[in-house]
Order: C-alpha cells, then sequence, then structure tokens
C-alpha cells in the first residue's frame, strides 16, 4: 500500500443500485478483458464491450495504463448499455497508480460514477440518473461523491452523496484526491487526449450545482496550473543524436511505477525493470515521435500495442510528450527505438535524430 | 351363479381391480423408461446445453455404456469441429488444439491464484459460432464447457486452474467436439 494514500472506493451507479469495483486484475495479455461476478468466474455480458473499451485502438484504458487486458471484479452485475465507462476508467486510473481501495480495504472517499466516454475522453450523458441515486443507497464512507456528466439531468444531492457534475474524467479524479495528488499521479493524463480537445473543468452545471462549488474552484485552479505548467516548462535538451528529444524511462520498483529517469544521451542500455519510456521534444515546429519496442515476445504480442506515433504542431513552450509502455512480464531484454523528425511545411523531413535503449529487466519483477 | 361370478358382477370390486392393474403397469412402464434418453432431447442439449437439466440428460447419454456410442454418433454429426486425440507435443498436456476453421487455446492468468482462460478462436474465415464444447476422455466422465452467447469469435472461458474440464481438454487421449 503507498504510504499516506487516499484510496478511493469507485462504485457503479445502475438502476438497479450501486455496484462496486470489488478488483481490478491485470491479466495475460493473449486474452480478452473481462467483467465478473465478484467470487466468480463467469464473465458478464457486457464483458465484450468491456474489452473494446480497454484494448487499443477502440479503447481508452490500455492507453492510460499501458496494458491492455484487465479481469475486474464487480459486486452485482450489470446488464448492459454504456453508462459503465466513465466508472471504470476512472476505477483503472486510480488502480494505477495504487489509490484504488479494493476488496475490505478502507477508503477515504467513495465515489459514485454513470456517464459514457469517447476515445477523447469526452463524457457522454446518460439516462435515468436521479433513479440510479436513488437506489445507490447511503455513500459508506466519511465523503461520497457522484460523478456524473454536466451535459446532462442534475439531480440534488442526497444519500450522502455530493454530487459533481464533470466534463472530464479528472475532474473526478483532482475532487477526490485533491489536485497536488491528481498533478504529481495523473500528469500524463494531460497529455493523451488530441491537441486542443481538453473541455474546460469548470463549467455552468458546475456552478449551479448544490455543493459544488468547491469541486469547480478546485477544477479551475488544476487547469490554469496545467496552463503554466506548459507555458513555463524550460526547454529541454540533450546533446548528440539525442538532441531534439529527451528520453526518460519509468522504471518499476516495489510499489509499482516509479518516477521518470533522464537516460543520458550516451547510454543505450538501461538495467532493471521499467513500465514505460517517455519521449519529449521541447522546439517549436512541427515534429513526428515515433516509438517502438521491440524484442522476442513481438512473436506472441501484437506488435501494434508497442509502436506508437505521435504528430504535432508545437509553439509558444509547449512540450510534445509521447508514452510508450513495456511488456512487463518479459523477462528477457527489450529494445525501446524513438526517432523524431521535424518537418518542414511541405512536410518534409529536416532534421531527426534516433535513439535506441536496450531495456535489460535483470530478472526482477514486480507485478 | 359362482362367488367369482359375483365378484366381477360387483361394480365397485371391479373398478377397484381396473384402477389396482393400472397403476402396477404405470409403475412399470415408469420403472423401464427411467433410463430411457429422447433422441431430440440429446440433439437439443447437444445444440441448446444452458437450461436446467442439460447436464444431467448429457452425463445419462455419454455415462451409459450401451447409449454412449449412439450419443457420439449423434454428437459427431451435428458438431462444427472435432478435435481428434492428438499425441502431446511434450510431457505435458496439450495447451492448444486446432481443427478446421476453430482454434482452441489456453491461457494462464498473470496472478498466481487467477483463472485459466479458455479461448475459442477463428483459425480461418467462416466458422460459426458454437454453443457447447465436449471432451470425451477413454474411460472418464464428459466434461462439458457451455459457451457464451456472442455475436463474434473469439469467445472466451475461465476455470480454476485445477477445473476437469482443463484436465479433459489437456488429456491428449481426449476428443473435444465444438457444436
Amino acid at each position: 500500500m503507498t504510504a499516506g494514500a487516499k484510496r478511493v472506493r469507485v462504485f457503479i451507479a445502475t438502476t438497479r443500485g450501486a455496484v462496486r469495483v470489488v478488483r481490478i486484475s491485470a491479466e495475460n495479455p493473449t486474452v480478452r478483458s473481462a467483467l465478473c461476478l465478484s467470487g466468480s468466474l463467469a464473465a458478464l455480458p457486457v464483458s465484450a464491450d468491456y474489452d473494446s473499451f480497454v484494448r487499443e485502438p477502440t479503447g481508452v484504458v490500455e492507453r492510460q495504463t499501458g496494458h491492455p487486458v484487465y479481469r475486474t471484479d464487480l459486486s452485482a452485475t450489470i446488464e448492459g448499455g454504456e453508462s459503465w465507462q466513465l466508472g471504470l476508467f476512472v476505477a483503472h486510473l486510480l488502480k494505477h497508480e495504487d489509490l484504488l481501495a479494493e476488496g475490505d480495504e478502507p477508503a477515504e472517499t467513495d465515489l459514485l460514477v454513470t456517464g459514457r466516454l469517447d476515445r477523447d475522453l469526452n463524457i457522454g450523458t446518460v439516462d435515468h440518473v436521479r433513479e440510479k441515486l436513488e437506489r445507490a443507497g447511503m455513500a459508506g464512507s466519511g465523503r461520497g461523491l457522484f460523478v456524473l456528466p454536466a451535459g446532462g439531468d442534475i439531480p440534488d444531492s442526497a444519500g450522502g452523496w455530493q454530487v459533481l457534475p464533470v466534463d472530464h474524467p479528472g475532474q473526478a479524479l483532482s475532487a477526490c484526491l485533491g489536485t497536488e495528488t491528481f498533478e504529481s499521479r495523473y500528469g500524463a493524463l494531460r497529455s493523451s487526449p488530441p491537441r486542443g480537445r481538453w473541455p474546460p473543468l469548470a463549467g455552468k452545471r458546475i456552478a449551479a450545482a448544490a455543493g459544488i462549488a468547491s469541486a469547480g474552484l478546485m477544477a479551475a485552479v488544476l487547469y490554469s496550473s496545467i496552463i503554466q505548467r506548459e507555458e513555463a516548462a524550460p526547454e529541454r535538451t540533450s546533446g548528440g543524436a539525442g538532441s531534439m528529444m529527451q528520453l526518460e524511462i519509468v522504471p518499476r520498483g516495489e510499489q509499482g511505477c516509479g518516477a521518470p529517469v533522464v537516460v543520458a544521451p550516451q547510454a543505450n542500455v538501461f538495467a532493471g525493470p521499467a513500465c514505460a519510456g517517455i519521449v519529449t521534444v521541447g522546439r517549436d515546429g512541427e515534429f513526428r515521435i515515433m516509438a517502438s519496442v521491440s524484442g522476442d515476445f513481438l512473436s506472441y504480442a501484437d506488435p501494434r500495442r508497442y509502436r506508437r506515433e505521435l504528430h504535432r504542431v508545437i509553439s509558444g513552450g509547449d512540450r510534445l510528450v509521447l508514452r510508450i509502455d513495456f511488456p512487463y512480464w518479459v523477462r528477457q531484454p527489450v529494445r525501446l527505438n524513438v526517432d523524431v523528425t521535424q518537418l518542414a511545411m511541405d512536410g518534409e523531413p529536416v532534421l531527426s535524430a534516433k535513439r535506441s535503449i536496450e531495456l535489460r529487466p535483470a530478472g526482477s519483477f514486480h507485478f | 351363479m359362482t362367488g367369482e361370478d359375483e365378484t366381477v358382477a360387483d361394480p365397485l370390486a371391479k373398478a377397484l381391480f381396473t384402477a389396482a392393474s393400472l397403476a402396477r403397469d404405470l409403475r412399470g412402464a415408469t420403472k423401464e423408461a427411467a433410463g430411457a434418453i429422447c433422441f431430440s432431447e440429446l440433439a437439443h442439449r447437444l445444440l441448446r446445453p444452458d437450461g436446467r437439466g442439460a447436464d444431467a440428460v448429457l452425463d445419462r447419454a455419454f455415462g451409459n455404456p450401451k447409449l454412449a456410442p449412439a450419443a457420439e454418433a449423434l454428437l459427431r454429426r451435428i458438431a462444427l469441429a472435432e478435435f481428434p486425440a492428438a499425441a502431446a507435443a511434450s510431457s505435458g498436456g496439450l495447451e492448444m488444439r486446432e481443427r478446421d476453421s476453430y482454434r482452441l487455446r489456453l491461457a494462464t492468468s498473470l496472478a498466481a491464484d487467477g483463472p485459466t482462460y479458455l479461448l475459442i478462436e477463428q483459425a480461418q474465415p467462416g466458422a460459426e459460432l458454437p454453443r457447447l464444447l465436449v471432451a470425451l476422455q477413454p474411460g472418464m466422465r464428459p466434461e462439458y464447457a457451455v459457451l457464451p452467447e456472442a455475436d463474434t469469435l473469439p469467445l472466451q472461458l475461465m476455470f480454476d486452474a485445477d477445473a476437469p474440464f482443463l484436465r479433459a481438454f489437456r488429456n491428449p487421449d481426449s476428443r473435444l467436439f465444438l457444436t
């Protein structure tokens, strides 16, 4: 358990009552994600939809967590629909940072969630919101937040659940974890949606809803802090072949993924288990970053999952950041290859830089 | 008139005799029919295995040495694919079987106490959606896995690591049928 962590219990709001996310387990990448009734091995009928929701290219969970397959235990069945998407997405993000209260673990906050989520992390409205809140019962922990789409019907707070309309999943996380924790744990979430797709975090609905003023203020502060960080971030450069880019490796330790470590320009080996690589370009211009992970594991894993590409124009001191996750179950060395190209206005390459790092897990793994 | 004639002539005695005789006949017929399985019922259970009593019908059919050959013949006739007994590639059991349009594959969980997954995948285009996987092992009880309803392949099932069905699947002498 992470020291000082604020664990959060997540419930999916349904018309039959609140369904708790009991446990999330990373699974063998060669199988399909499944939603199960807790304590049972029978997959729920929505499992196929859940698999599509998790796995890239259709899904959003793999993009954030770097892992394509999960088995998730729920306290009761979910018959169908898509209103479970936002709740499970938030649960996955919490689990990824070891902040999800699973099993009998105590929680500081209960999140009751309903809402659809598209690939750009835009939240879609759902039906029967009032009915779902009525049937959820009382919030179990000291603090209960009912997270729902800001664009739909918004009921009054009830049953110990404080209503929190949101436009983006980050608002739910920042409201229950606090801005500081959100910033430190979910910084990568900022760079994931396509550029310009971040919706405004504080909307009219938030201001209008009872008891939501504080959450709206927190979201507004969070949003401005993101902007400031992007504007104030100094350009990071490294010499040699990687002069256009900075390469960082996220090591894997006992407590999961650690803080990124900058890889020196001349280094071509990273020893020890690692979660992901982060490529950052800090110059103005149009850039294309291509990163891939190669190794024997590709003979049984889908290579598309270990190849990522980002193509954007950056200006005003912003940075282009691409994160690529490693197959952490692989015990043999793998290689991270990165290719950064600056493009002219006609799309032709102007400058390019390549880096190739061998990752040696050294036989020590922590799942 | 004899006493016997008098008995026959008594309407009450005649009704009692008829009722007792009918009850005896019905008891005998019920006893005789207890082990029988209607052919259409067996076919129905092989094609639509969900529902109460499906296991019992299949057990009775494949567990009875007299009925098993007929049941197997029916199974072979209606199966979408038959996976014959196969030599194991190593000292361990089989983890994958492929036949016609289907591939059956086992995959272990990343979790130490996690389930074992069985995937029914499409090996070639045109595979129909199966509903039941039957494993017939020589000299042992057959094992069945009712497959989830879905619109497309692959289908996925989860088993405890020591589930009897997995032992049957891995047994190289087992023959498997998808219906």
